[in-house]
């Protein structure tokens, strides 16, 4: 346990001390800052562009903005979310093996499943404050110009693209377990991502994948309802674990 | 803890990467308390051994027992008895020497009032004791400073170093060395290198590694006795000056003359005997101080002329040379 404690505290350390926590918040309160704030401009936008419009034969009625403009145009940027932090996460193990500040962790007896283990809360941790940002500066924004109440299951939705993320993270450490480059980890995990678009074409499987959760804008509108996404959230639970499993044992077997 | 004679038994390893054997039947001991000089030539299997040692490689065949507990790939346990650093040590550049000591100290269960007190100490031997500065600006030789600061830093019964001199400076190489002498008095220290003068500087015992195997085993006594009995050369202006001398010396009752040189190759030391050396004027002769004197005296009784006389050393450069097969080096010394 101490061991752990160690390595999470040296692990957070990195996350300040490099920059990336800080890079992460502020990306995070933009993305949060940027839905309320585009969708408040979106009248104002097409008044601008009203003559050109007009000159053009289309004619734009009156633009009525709710909270679910806002809360829409915060997952159309949810794979961005999910994108920025997989970018910075990528080269988390990969970064020890090339640079060789492992070899002196793991010659003083630490297992290298501790590694992993403080690796993926640390992450979490991040991930969670993050995205904790981003939701409640877009939660808090909604519901001071709109109303929140006006938009089904907006916590379900967040929480949906949440999992996600905890998912891609361990997602990531598993693919860094096996690969040498943050840039093959980042491939690794985009292609199991792309891979799973293509069988979602398929309502009956689609129902099943983790990507299925980046559809969780469909809950605003009540399209859909959380019981759809039960599956999905089991599957996505489930694979996480094993893919965090899978890391924690894969890299004992690993030559560092 | 029950303590064995031996730190680290090596027994019958082998290694394999692909179809490349690194290691063949490797086998070997370090003594407690001793300094242990491990040397190859680059791709010898230094570094592998090490590795092997440590848990990070598994062995195709064989056991490693450090203080008698079996070394198993991806189980570190035995590693808590040992301090490691690695040829290139690389750190985490955020953090400042005293942070990444304190990190290791937490790793190794180091209580916090013993880290209070031995960290500190440990910067002061390897002089980083004031460095505030973060990790990243430090020149090699400070991180291998650094690096021996955090192997010793747990107080281990073994030390390793992988070429911990081998990219210094002259004056980083000697402080180093410094450093693992003083550190040889608590703990024992098996350091590979292919640096020969660092090996006489500081080791009890050598291992030649060659071949995938020990190929050479001694002390640096045993080198230094190679030398007592390394005889000597005169080298005459004649083939003519040289037969007098022959027999002369012959006459004189000293040394054994076999008429030819020859290498002892039932030992794994070169002996040499009286004789003709390969060059035609030359004559090797055995012995030391006493027969050079003898030797002296029948020059000038029989008025010969020489173009030098030279003392035969075997050099543990020499050594190292003969191991590896290149004899040529070892008679042109």
């Amino acid at each position: 346990m101490r061991q752990f404690t160690a390595f999470v505290k040296k692990e957070w350390m990195e996350q300040v001390r490099s920059g990336r926590l800080w890079l992460l918040m502020i990306l995070f309160v933009l993305f949060g800052v940027l839905s309320p704030a585009l969708a408040k401009m979106t009248p104002w936008m097409f008044e601008m562009m009203g003559d050109t419009l007009k000159e053009q034969g289309l004619s734009i009625g009156k633009i009525e903005v709710t909270a679910f403009t806002s809360w829409q145009q915060y997952y159309k940027n949810s794979f961005m979310l999910l994108l920025v932090p997989a970018v910075l996460f990528s080269g988390s193990v990969t970064g020890e093996y090339q640079k060789g500040t492992l070899i002196p962790v793991l010659t003083k007896g630490v297992s290298p499943g501790i590694v992993i283990a403080a690796k993926w809360i640390v992450q979490m941790v991040t991930w969670s404050i993050c995205y904790g940002l981003a939701f409640g500066i877009t939660w808090a924004y909604t519901a001071y110009f709109w109303d929140n109440g006006k938009v089904s299951h907006w916590f379900s939705a967040g929480m949906c693209i949440y999992l996600l993320g905890c998912w891609v993270i361990a997602l990531l450490l598993a693919g860094s377990v096996f690969l040498k480059s943050g840039m093959s980890v980042l491939l690794f995990a985009g292609g199991i991502t792309a891979g799973c678009y293509f069988p979602g074409m398929i309502p009956q499987i689609a129902e099943w994948l983790p990507t299925r959760l980046m559809s969780a804008e469909s809950l605003l509108n009540g399209a859909a309802s959380p019981e759809d996404f039960g599956k999905a959230v089991l599957v996505t639970c489930v694979t996480g674990i094993l893919l965090f499993i899978c890391a924690v044992t894969g890299i004992r077997r690993k030559r560092v | 803890m029950h303590e064995e004679k031996n730190i680290l038994e090596v027994s019958h390893i082998s290694k394999r990467f692909g179809s490349k054997a690194v290691l063949k039947d490797l086998t070997f001991q370090v003594e407690r308390h001793s300094i242990y000089g491990f040397i190859g030539r680059n791709g010898a299997g230094k570094t592998t051994t090490m590795k092997l040692i440590l848990g990070l490689f598994s062995a195709d065949e064989g056991q490693i027992l450090v203080n008698g507990e079996p070394v198993r790939f991806g189980k570190n346990h035995t590693n808590r008895l040992i301090g490691y650093l690695p040829d290139v040590p690389e750190f985490y550049g955020y953090m400042t020497p005293a942070e990444y000591l304190e990190f290791c100290g937490e790793l190794t269960g180091m209580p916090r009032k013993k880290r209070q007190e031995r960290i500190p100490q440990m910067l002061d031997m390897v002089g980083l004791s004031g460095e505030n500065r973060r990790i990243q600006g430090f020149s090699r030789g400070m991180k291998q400073r650094l690096g021996i600061a955090q192997a010793l830093l747990p107080e281990p019964e073994l030390l390793i170093c992988d070429e911990p001199t081998s990219a210094l400076d002259p004056l980083g190489r000697r402080e180093i060395l410094e450093i693992l002498k003083r550190a040889s008095a608590y703990t024992t220290v098996l350091f590979s290198t292919h640096i020969l003068p660092d090996v006489e500087r500081i080791c009890d015992k050598i291992g030649i590694l060659h071949g995938g195997g020990l190929a050479w085993e001694g002390t640096m006594e045993d080198v230094h006795r190679m030398n007592r009995g390394g005889g000597f050369l005169l080298e005459f202006e004649t083939a003519e000056e040289r037969e007098k001398f022959a027999r002369a010396w012959q006459g004189a009752g000293t040394g054994s003359f076999s008429g030819e040189c020859r290498s002892d190759s039932s030992s794994e030391v070169r002996h040499l005997t009286a004789g003709f050396s390969d060059a035609s004027a030359c004559f090797l002769c055995d012995g030391d101080s006493a027969e050079m004197k003898q030797a002296m005296e029948i020059l000038l009784r029989e008025n010969l002329q020489i173009r030098k006389m030279e003392k035969q050393e075997l050099t543990l450069e020499n050594l190292f040379l003969k191991v590896l097969g290149d004899d040529e080096e070892v008679h042109g010394s």
